[in-house]
């Protein structure tokens, strides 16, 4: 039952997603050219087909695999989190700094306890891609006080 | 100078060999280990590229890809668990065959008719797309508007039953790529006053997105802890009668999952089944030892599952139109440099189309010494806990989709389309269609809205010939699939 569940949430959600996007169509300006069926056409028919489609899936709802629940789901939502504030913390910090907290952080969500993996794994993830792009390959990283510090 | 020429100087030099045998080495590693599959380490090592000139990046990515295809089959012969999805078909011999002692020699035919495989369909891709490609210079916007439409129709109803939620993943796509700027009005759609959004959305951070944090974030659902293989190898020689027993099967499947690769949505994955099967029916001689460990199937299912790849970059280098996930991930590579996929890539950059046919033939001899000097050691690969990997795998997504234009909205939008990912995998939507429909969105928008202005308005352009067929084919691919998921569904 909960699995059918999902597919009819999934599907409002779509059909509503269909809705809004048809509707912020309505506010485009009209075509420049003459014959040009204009910006808004090509939205307008994705945001159709969207919904015919999501009402199909209400009609004939089918198993889905579920969310996971107890340590699992703690485990993603962990993870999730630590990459929103990693991708927030990565200008302010620089990509050293940022890059091995979140590494460490990841590592005691994921359950890993020893010290050694716990100091290493930070540090070298870190530092040596930090060093493979920035210096090797030349692509830019955001850089704070640790960047500074090295050679 | 010939075009073959120019490839040959690209890849010959030294950058380019080393960054194929580092691709190679890694991709090894990525194949064996559970979890990592072949298109999320194209997908996450992408940005390695960025700073390389086109045909070096390439030549790493093909390297990665090439031998995480092969190496996928390590787990499966050993363990049961395919290292990577197209190596499903290779397990239903592979493993009985590990079972009876015969491990090594399953290890043995996996390596020889990947590279095999490999190599003819590079050998039938270098014949087939200069031709395509030439053919493919007459297409006017009718003809990409519908030939978009074909794609995405055949990518999101070849999703195993489910057709719906397949085009569904397609239309979430080209509803992405309607953010930003229209292709003729420049009109900012859906923007919201956000002057990072009226750019538009980037597919690069979305489909490392999905290929690296959604998959990476299903994986922290169940860390595993590394496989440690008991299981004795036996030897890894076989005789030439065994191998003149392998040969038909080995070509055949090779050509059939080159043809089978051609055809858009379908990958190794579908390629070594089709190829699987089509072995077993042909089999004249002991067909009933098939799911029993026998070696021809391990053949068929490796070799097709190589050639289909290689079938997969046709209509990706011809077109522009990705034929699989690992081939849109491909354009994402060719766009970072300004380049656009299509014919006229071969006339603008024939160092890097052929560079392509040459390094792709290349990589397979790498593999195959790879192969020969060290599957014993790659065994050991499964060994390493991947539960440790998984933050670097995160964070090169971070880098990934942060490098591109030194953006912080760019590792929102990955984020983004990693959690949507997440969903979808659970809601038992196919991630491929979504990307390949960012990709093939404004391709499709602006052929539709030049076909109808040079038509004046009329719809009679969908009344060409090529138009015409391509409607046909869609509609019937969606008749086709609709009937089997309704068969499917009232027969459970």
């Amino acid at each position: 039952m909960r699995a059918r569940f999902g597919d009819i949430v999934s599907a409002v959600l779509l059909l509503a997603l269909g809705a809004s996007m048809f509707l912020l169509t309505l506010g485009f300006p009209p075509p420049a050219q003459k014959l040009d069926p204009g910006t808004a056409a090509f939205p307008r028919m994705i945001s159709i087909f969207l919904a015919i489609l999501a009402v199909a899936q209400l009609l004939r709802p089918g198993k889905t695999e579920g969310l996971p629940g107890g340590s699992s789901a703690i485990r993603v939502a962990g993870v999730l989190g630590l990459l929103v504030l990693y991708a927030a913390l990565l200008e302010p910090l620089g990509f050293i700094a940022a890059t091995a907290l979140f590494v460490l952080g990841a590592l005691l969500v994921s359950g890993t306890r020893r010290i050694s993996y716990l100091v290493l794994s930070p540090a070298l993830t870190s530092v040596v891609l930090f060093y493979a792009f920035y210096e090797l390959l030349e692509v830019s990283l955001p850089t704070g006080f640790v960047e500074g510090l090295l050679p | 100078m010939s075009p073959w020429i120019e490839g040959i100087e690209a890849v010959f030099t030294a950058q380019s060999l080393l960054l194929m045998v580092v691709g190679a080495l890694v991709g090894i590693v990525i194949g064996a280990l559970p979890g990592l599959t072949a298109t999320m380490g194209v997908a996450v090592l992408l940005p390695f590229t960025f700073g390389l000139e086109p045909v070096p990046g390439m030549m790493l990515l093909l390297g990665i890809y090439g031998s995480a295809l092969y190496s996928g089959s390590i787990p499966a012969i050993l363990i049961r668990t395919p290292g990577t999805p197209s190596a499903a078909a290779t397990l239903i011999d592979g493993h009985p065959m590990a079972e009876q002692g015969r491990a090594g020699q399953a290890l043995t035919i996996s390596l020889v008719t990947s590279v095999v495989g490999g190599m003819v369909g590079v050998v039938l891709l270098a014949i087939f797309a200069p031709v395509l490609a030439g053919f493919a210079l007459s297409f006017g916007p009718a003809e990409y508007f519908m030939l978009s439409v074909f794609a995405l129709t055949i990518i999101g109803s070849l999703a195993e039953r489910a057709v719906v939620k397949g085009l569904i993943s397609g239309l979430l796509g080209l509803a992405i790529a309607t953010v930003g700027l229209d292709p003729i009005q420049a009109y900012p759609r859906f923007s919201f006053g956000s002057t990072d959004l009226s750019a538009g959305i980037e597919f690069i951070p979305v489909l490392i997105g999905l290929f690296g944090v959604a998959e990476a974030l299903s994986q922290y659902e169940r860390l595993s802890g590394g496989e440690r293989v008991r299981r004795a190898l036996g030897r890894f020689r076989l005789s030439l009668a065994e191998w003149r027993r392998l040969t038909p099967s080995t070509i055949g499947s090779s050509l059939l999952g080159f043809f089978v690769g051609v055809i858009p949505g379908t990958g190794g994955d579908i390629g070594s089944f089709v190829a699987y099967n089509e072995t077993k029916r042909f089999a004249r001689v002991d067909r009933e030892s098939f799911g029993r460990g026998d070696s021809r199937g391990v053949a068929a299912a490796e070799a097709a599952n190589n050639a289909s790849t290689a079938g997969a970059l046709a209509p990706m280098l011809t077109l522009g139109i990705p034929g699989d996930s690992v081939s849109a991930i491909l354009i994402g590579a060719i766009t970072v440099h300004g380049l656009r996929p299509g014919p006229q890539l071969f006339a603008s950059s024939p160092e890097l189309v052929y560079g392509i046919f040459v390094g792709f033939f290349v990589v397979y001899a790498i593999v195959l010494a790879l192969g020969l000097l060290g599957t014993r050691v790659w065994v050991q690969v499964m060994r390493v806990p991947t539960r440790l990997l998984w933050p670097t795998v995160l964070v090169l997504s971070v880098v990934g989709s942060y490098a591109l234009r030194s953006s912080s909205f760019d590792v929102f939008v990955m984020l983004a389309a990693g959690v949507l990912g997440y969903f979808m995998i659970k809601g038992g939507f196919p991630l491929a269609p979504l990307v390949i429909g960012v990709i093939l969105g404004p391709i499709a928008e602006s052929g539709f809205r030049r076909a109808m202005i040079i038509s004046e308005g009329s719809y009679e352009w969908l009344l060409n010939p090529i138009p015409l067929v391509l409607l046909f084919l869609t509609v019937a691919s969606l008749t086709l699939s609709v009937a089997r998921s309704r068969r499917h569904q009232d027969s459970v």
